[in-house]
């Protein structure tokens, strides 16, 4: 075993089993971050929720409306010297790119974090795109934790050099940091810093063209100033084989350098291999790390979840990873990848002992299969009103074209009520896209309709719908309003009025926001009073066919939200049910369970919604006695 | 654990809902308290909602969140039907504790547990994994302390189910041994 001291102590009693996201959380309150800013998207929505936990009364934090706007409110209160954090999953980052790339050259005074969580694999996300590679586009500075104790630590790191630099720096958390737990000393005393000043400077904050320019050359010369500077320096760290005689070597990033330290360690190469780990991969000194790699070495290039650090260094040194394809290029790197990729390259530079060089290095995440055995798909929860919403939307527009969107209804798709997903606010807009296409046909008049959350209308559904109003288009809207941001846990929504904090602010009402964007026909109906919505939605597609915008509210709150009794369990009449199994197969609701030859409503799992009585063919399923 | 720089490894397999990361987190917590390095890993987003669920849990040294294929010491299996997602990470020696209600479901060496008529018996239905828990204390090598467990589950939860969750993990470990040393 390995002599040299483990960097992460031993916990001792008074440590904390924090996830990354906590651990981060902590840092933002230690360091006094004064405003802090986010759009839950996971895997990076316990940040704001474990800062607001502090109570600090010197901070305002919010849930943004989209992330562009959490990147604006937090960019404008650094310009006053506070240190401030925006925090969101990576693709909300697409959504924040256009103020970023031009903060890149304004740059700010106090410390500004901008924290994006990557998502490799990807679990939960619609792309694996790679933070780092926006980092370089925009200019600035991105650090890449391995362990949750990195990534508190980083947050103070990124303060200084932000300050140091008056830059924002990126902090990337990969999935793995921010949903695993680990040790963490208990929070130290919260910084203090100068209150709010605003020294105006119109060349820099109102820059035009011109002066852009300027700002350009700045940000490049602050760029080339870093790369030899003490912080980025000491982003290159051995983490086992400084001295090592192998042909090898390892240069890493992120998680999978935690996982290759293990298998050096535990194959009882570390003395042997040298491994670098690049905590700041942005910007880059090439020359650094090939002189602590040297250049006679073949190198392995371990990191999530695009080629970055190989590219920074391939035309250098003799290197392979994620970019010649010695790695997947595509999926979460587990430690079985990283092993399966530290054997081969242990095999063909001939050094130590190679168990299994053979083996594939895949990029599968833990959990999608077992042996001949697949995951168990998520489902809607039983009792959720948006699964009645769908329901009504087949019976009603069974030929419709549905342009589904982003959130818990996504899982629509597993009734056949989702026909495309895209990105947060697209499903009005493709659903338009759809209205003009078949507009050039001749033939049938294809009906369309539009399904978003409440959240993800606020988001970016209402410049969508200006634009599908202002035109002509006319489809069906539904919009599924259960009164909160239901698929990252809750996090309250405009409509409500609710605060991150918990706190009251002010309510603005969907229906408002719908008027306001120039629709004239509209409905609000519960779609748990079965009959009632599905005359309002008939009406509401005869509307569209008639060549009006219709946008029907799909009002009824989250069943996770109200708790689990709604009413009496309904009661299924087995002689009468004729065993087709809709309720179970196709409206998939999961307290209808089958155990053996029977089919039963689980009296444990079912929250009483009563949806299922209209959903079976047969009548088998009756309200349940009031107790 | 044998020996310095070893861990022990368990992998936790389940459905969203069963109260997989409270699990993880009691074991995490109890490891703390008995001064060993801990780390485990949560599912989160889409797989919550009664999807597949599967949990790392690596008690000693270790300093990435995931272990590899065959190499894990036990599974506990909060679903049967979860079981066979979390078998690849288990070494050939490895234990499996798993929650079914029929006994002859525990294949070779397997240790079946009706969990959760025994915790909606005690009073919890949502304890179930507690009484996994319980079992998986008498392992042999298993690093946590039920004292430990013990102190933890009187610290989380609702407040008034505690002393109804501590006796459900203490019911889970008086289940009978005979299974235990039968290796897989």
């Amino acid at each position: 075993m390995c002599p040299r001291q483990t960097r992460h102590p031993l916990p001792r009693e008074e440590f904390r089993l924090l996830l990354g996201n906590e651990a981060m959380a902590q840092g933002l309150y230690e360091e006094g971050c004064r405003v802090a800013t986010a759009y839950p998207g996971t895997p990076s929505t316990e940040i704001l929720e474990a800062l607001s936990a502090f109570r600090a009364p010197d901070l305002h934090l919010e849930w943004s409306v989209n992330e562009k706007v959490a990147l604006e409110v937090a960019c404008a209160a650094s310009y006053t010297g506070l240190r401030t954090a925006v925090i969101m999953k990576q693709v909300g980052l697409n959504v924040a790119l256009d103020p970023l790339m031009s903060l890149a050259y304004t740059g700010v005074v106090g410390g500004m974090l901008v924290i994006v969580a990557d998502d490799p694999g990807p679990h939960s996300s619609q792309t694996e795109q790679d933070t780092r590679l926006f980092a370089m586009a925009a200019g600035l500075p991105v650090l890449d934790p391995t362990t949750p104790e990195d990534a508190r630590e980083m947050v103070s790191l990124g303060y200084r050099i932000s300050e140091r630099y008056r830059l924002p720096v990126i902090l990337r958390p990969l999935l793995r940091i921010c949903h695993s737990r680990a040790p963490i000393p208990p929070p130290g005393e919260r910084k203090t810093g100068p209150g709010p000043e605003f020294r105006k400077e119109v060349d820099r904050w109102a820059a035009t063209p011109r002066h852009r320019l300027a700002l350009h050359r700045e940000l490049n010369e602050k760029l080339k100033r870093m790369t030899v500077s003490r912080e980025c320096l000491g982003a290159y760290r051995y983490l086992c084989g400084e001295k090592g005689t192998s042909g090898l070597a390892v240069v890493a990033s992120g998680v999978p350098a935690s996982y290759a330290l293990d298998c050096l360690r535990e194959w009882g190469l570390d003395g042997i291999v040298p491994l670098v780990c690049v905590k700041m991969p942005y910007p880059f000194n090439r020359e650094r790390v090939a002189a602590m790699v040297g250049s006679d070495r073949k190198v392995l290039v371990l990191e999530e979840t695009g080629p970055f650090v190989e590219l920074m260094l391939r035309g250098r040194l003799n290197v392979s990873g994620r970019y010649d394809g010695t790695v997947p290029s595509e999926g979460e790197m587990t430690s079985d990848t990283v092993a399966a990729a530290l054997n081969r390259a242990l095999y063909s530079t001939g050094t130590g002992r190679v168990a299994r060089a053979e083996t594939p290095i895949e990029t599968e995440a833990p959990g999608r299969e077992g042996d001949g055995y697949s995951e168990t798909p998520p489902v809607l929860c039983a009792g959720c009103p948006h699964r009645t919403s769908f329901w009504a939307l087949k019976s009603e527009m069974p030929r419709g074209i549905y342009a589904g969107d982003i959130g818990c209804y996504t899982l629509g798709r597993s009734l056949g009520a989702v026909d495309t997903v895209l990105c947060m606010g697209a499903s009005i807009s493709q659903a338009a896209g759809f209205y003009w296409a078949f507009r050039q046909g001749k033939g049938h008049r294809q009906p369309v309709a539009a399904v978003i959350g409440d959240s993800t209308f606020y988001h970016s559904g209402i410049p969508a719908l200006v634009n599908a109003v202002q035109q002509g288009a006319s489809f069906v809207v539904m919009i599924l309003d259960n009164g909160t941001t239901a698929m990252t846990g809750g996090q309250p929504t405009p409509g409500t009025g609710t605060l991150a904090d918990g706190g009251r602010g002010v309510a603005v009402p969907l229906e408002d926001l719908v008027r306001g964007c120039g629709v004239t026909e509209m409905w609000i109906s519960d779609p748990l009073d079965y009959d009632g919505f599905v005359a309002d939605l008939r009406q509401a597609a005869r509307t569209a066919m008639e060549g009006k915008m219709a946008v029907i509210i799909s009002r009824s709150p989250c069943v996770l939200e109200i708790g689990q009794r709604q009413g009496p369990v309904p009661e299924l009449d087995m002689g009468l049910c004729s065993e087709c199994r809709v309720c179970m197969d196709v409206f998939g609701c999961p307290a209808i369970v089958q155990e053996g030859d029977e089919i039963r409503i689980a009296e444990e799992l079912c929250p009483g919604c009563g949806a299922c009585v209209a959903v079976c063919p047969v009548g088998a399923i009756r309200p349940g006695e009031p107790e | 654990m044998t020996g310095e720089g070893m861990s022990y490894d368990v992998v936790l397999a389940g459905r969203g809902g069963q109260g997989v990361l409270f699990l993880s987190r009691v074991m995490g917590e109890a490891a703390l308290r008995q001064g060993l390095a801990v780390r485990t890993t949560e599912t989160h987003g889409m797989a919550m909602r009664g999807g597949s669920v599967l949990c790392f849990v690596r008690i000693g040294s270790g300093r990435g969140p995931l272990f590899r294929k065959g190499t894990a010491s036990l599974l506990i299996a909060l679903h049967v039907s979860e079981l066979e997602l979390g078998r690849p990470y288990l070494a050939p020696e490895a234990s499996i504790i798993v929650n079914t209600p029929n006994r002859a479901g525990g294949r070779g060496g397997q240790i079946p547990i009706d969990a959760d008529t025994l915790a909606t018996t005690a009073g919890n239905a949502r304890s179930a994994n507690l009484v996994l828990l319980g079992a998986a204390c008498t392992l042999d090598g298993f690093p946590l302390k039920p004292e430990s467990v013990a102190s933890v589950i009187m610290e989380k939860g609702p407040e008034n189910m505690r002393p109804v969750n501590l006796e459900i993990f203490r019911l889970g470990g008086q289940r009978p041994t005979t299974d235990v040393q039968n290796p897989r």
